[in-house]
This record gives C-alpha cells, structure tokens and sequence, in this order.
C-alpha cells in the first residue's frame, strides 16, 4: 500500500517537473504596433553576431553616474523619465527604449543611494521587460529587497548590470537584436541627456565636458547599428535623429598619440603601463549644442 | 509491468532535471557570481560569457570578439574565471585597433594571470577577445571592472 502511495507520488512529481520546465512564462498584453521578433533590412550586413560584437562598446550608465558622483554633482530627480510616463509605451518600440531609460535612470539612484525612490523604477523596468518577454533577466524581488538598505548598493549594481546584459545576449540569440540596440540606445540616451543637464563648477565641470565630448567615439557605433534596421520607419527616424546629433558631436574634436604599452607583474598580476594619449577639445558653446540636440531626442522617446 | 515503467520513467525524470540544473551550475550566471566574488575592490561594468567547444586539430582555435568603450583617467581590471569541469583556459586578449595592449596569458612561461589591470590613458574603442588554450572545450567568464580610487 505504502509503495503503492510513493510510486504515485513520484509520477505526479516527475509530470509536475516536467510541466514547470516546459510551460512558458504567462504573457503580458501584447504591444499593438508590429516590430516583429526578426527585422530584416534587405540590404542588411551586419548579422546578429556582429550586433552582438558591437552592442557591448555601448558604455554601462554606471561609469557616467560614479563621474558625476564623484565631480559633486548634487542629484536632481527632476532629471529622470517621471515614473507615471510608463502608461504611454504601448509599442515595443518604445518600451524597449525606455527598459533603457529606466534602466540608466535606477543605476543614477542608486550610485547616489536614493533607494526609497528606487521601488518605483525598479516596477517599471520589471513591467517592462515582461512585456518584451526578457523578463525573466530582471530580479525583482531581490532588488527590491537589497534596494532597502545603502549597504547593499553595490549588489543591487551588480544584479541590475547582469541583468540588463543576460536581456541582450538572450534578445541576439533569439534573434531580437532589433530590441537589444533600443534598450542600448535608450540607456545611453539618457545617460547622456543627464550629463549634459547637471549643473556644477570648474575642474570638474571640464571633466564631464571631457566625458560628453568622448561619447563622439560611442555615437559613431550606435549609428552603425541603427543603420542596421532602417527599413522600420521607426529606426529610420532615430537614426535621422542621431545624425542631426553628430553634427554638433563634429564640432569636438579628438586627438591620439600612442605609444608602445609595456607591462609589468604586481602582486602576480599583470598591469599595463601605457602611454598613450587622448586629447578632448570641446567648450561650453559645443557642449550647448549638443544637450540641445539630446534634449530634443531624449524628450521624444520618453513622451 | 506498466507501473515498473511509469515508475522507471518519473526517478529518471526527476534525476534528468537534477544533473541538468547540476550542469549549468558551473558554466553561466554561477560562474559569473564566483568571479564577481574575486573582483576585489572594484565596481563591476560588465561580464563576458564564452563558452567554445573543441576545435577541430586542423582550424585554428574559434575567438570570440566584444567591442568596448574604456575611458581615460579610469583603471580597468579585466579577470577571467574557468569551469573547472571543462579542460579549457581562458586567454583573454586586449586590443587597440590592431595593437595588443594586453594579455592575461604569458606565452614564454605558459603562465596564466589571474587579472589585468589596465589605467587608460587614451579613451577609445578596444575589442577584447577571448579563446582557449590550444582549442579545448571550455567555458569561462570575463568581467569588465573599474577599480576604485
């Protein structure tokens, strides 16, 4: 009787196993324009393998935050896509660009440890990524549970940054590259917009001007990949935009001197001793120039 | 007869979903929190999963690319961790255009660095490549840091 009873166990665990396994996540409405899973360009070169090459020389938010942390920005809150904004992304179009948005937005509070206004973004990005089904990457509930105390700032870095990078290696490998160059843009976007709309004194206004003035290097990259999906009227315009963007990025102008790197061992590591280096010629008219051309781009994808 | 089969069937099952969850626990998100766990003093910007399976004797071993953007007046350490189920090490290059800034492995000595670190001095695109010693199946992760002042 007993075996009989644990037999019976055993099979009802093994089919619910295999149901857990194979069932797909339940599905949030679905957006109503039609970006379809695999966009074409019929004269498309680069493939999903290159996008994913490439996808990674967009710079993570984190780096522009800990600047601007670091130079005494004092945090403004006025400066990020208002939480309620979400109600209006009904594409997948716009809400894979603002999963960006939001994302470089939740990076900005937490490298200044604002983490009670976090719980919100923190919902929009997890809405969002379910609604572009990757949201499966984003999680959640220990965010939000590390989200409730300073200590845990670093985590919750950690956590988010592999999240958002898990999204865009699944998105390539299903070959939804489209989506994962939007959430790119998106972030990158926004973390420009933020920088170039900060408010502080010399030196360390020259150093994020500096910063502003190299995201020249990354522009160039972004609009390759854009250029990629142009067929969609929807990227078409973006890149349009973009372009409008490289002309006041034209004005700043970047020089090189390199030299041989050489390396030495410390402490049974390598480290590089390389002497190479960049100049970055730009002032407060470019700088002008170009928060006006990403004002303009920014407020229109997170209208 | 049938119930030996259904009960046969469900313990292999159940066995199946253990030894697969067993499997990806080495090579993936777990192998990206143990590296993240050795990172040191630094503040993480990104990971690089890679995973190749043997080359063929007669190709050359396959080399995964990424592009990124490294910024002047930041130190970067990039530190590689190996699924030690799989025979394969990771070798890490780092470039400028086509100049090698770096390299995590030392030809000369067959000695393997568990880090580079790399303060840029010049803000640009570089490409990190990544590929296992003399083509072996392996998986491994990079991981992207800033170091901390």
């Amino acid at each position: 009787m007993i075996n009989k009873i644990v037999s019976s166990l055993i099979l009802i665990t093994g089919i619910l196993g295999l149901f857990f396994v194979s069932c797909a996540p339940e599905r949030r409405e679905e957006a109503t324009d039609l970006l379809t899973d695999t966009m074409i360009a019929e004269d498309m070169e680069m493939t999903d393998e290159n996008v994913g090459e490439m996808i990674s020389g967009v710079p993570n938010p984190v780096e522009m935050s800990v600047l601007l942390q670091r130079s005494d920005v004092v945090y403004s809150q006025d400066l990020l896509n208002p939480d309620g904004n979400i109600n209006n992304y009904n594409t997948n179009f716009k809400r894979a660009l603002n999963l960006g948005v939001y994302g470089t937005d939740l990076v900005y509070m937490n490298i200044y440890d604002r983490t009670v206004t976090t719980l919100s973004y923190l919902r929009n990005v997890q809405e969002l990524a379910d609604d572009l089904r990757i949201g499966q990457f984003f999680d959640y509930e220990t965010l939000n549970r590390l989200s409730e105390s300073s200590r845990n700032v670093d985590s919750v870095l950690y956590i988010t940054n592999r999240g958002f990078d898990n999204m865009t290696r699944y998105l390539i490998d299903q070959g939804r590259s489209s989506i994962a160059v939007l959430i790119a843009y998106g972030t990158w976007i926004e973390s420009l917009y933020i920088a170039a709309n900060i408010r502080t004194m010399p030196p360390n206004k020259e150093r994020i001007h500096q910063r502003i003035g190299e995201q020249k290097i990354v522009l160039d990259n972004i609009l390759l990949l854009l250029n990629n999906y142009r067929n969609d009227p929807n990227f078409n315009d973006l890149f349009n935009d973009l372009m409008d963007l490289k002309e006041e990025f034209d004005k700043v102008s970047i020089s090189y001197v390199y030299e041989e790197p050489e390396t030495k061992v410390v402490d049974g590591n390598l480290v590089v001793v390389d002497k190479s280096r960049s100049e970055v010629n730009i002032n407060q008219e470019i700088v002008d120039g170009i928060a006006d051309q990403v004002n303009y781009i920014r407020n229109k994808i997170i209208d | 007869m049938i119930k030996r089969l259904l009960y046969t069937m469900a313990i292999t099952t159940l066995v199946g979903l253990f030894f697969s969850f067993e499997a990806k626990a080495q090579c993936g998100d777990e192998l990206t929190d143990i590296c993240h766990a050795e990172l040191g003093d630094t503040r993480f910007i990104r990971d690089f999963p890679v995973q190749h399976s043997e080359s063929d004797q007669s190709s050359s071993p396959r080399v995964t690319s990424y592009e990124v953007t490294l910024n002047a007046g930041t130190t970067y350490r990039i530190l590689t961790c190996n699924d030690q189920t799989k025979p394969g090490k990771v070798i890490v290059s780092l470039y400028r255009g086509d100049q090698l800034i770096a390299t995590n492995f030392d030809m000369d000595s067959g000695r393997f660095f568990p880090y580079v670190e790399y303060p840029v001095s010049a803000s640009g695109r570089y490409r990190l490549t990544f590929t296992f010693k003399d083509g072996e199946e392996g998986c491994a992760v990079g991981i992207l840091a800033a170091v901390e002042d």
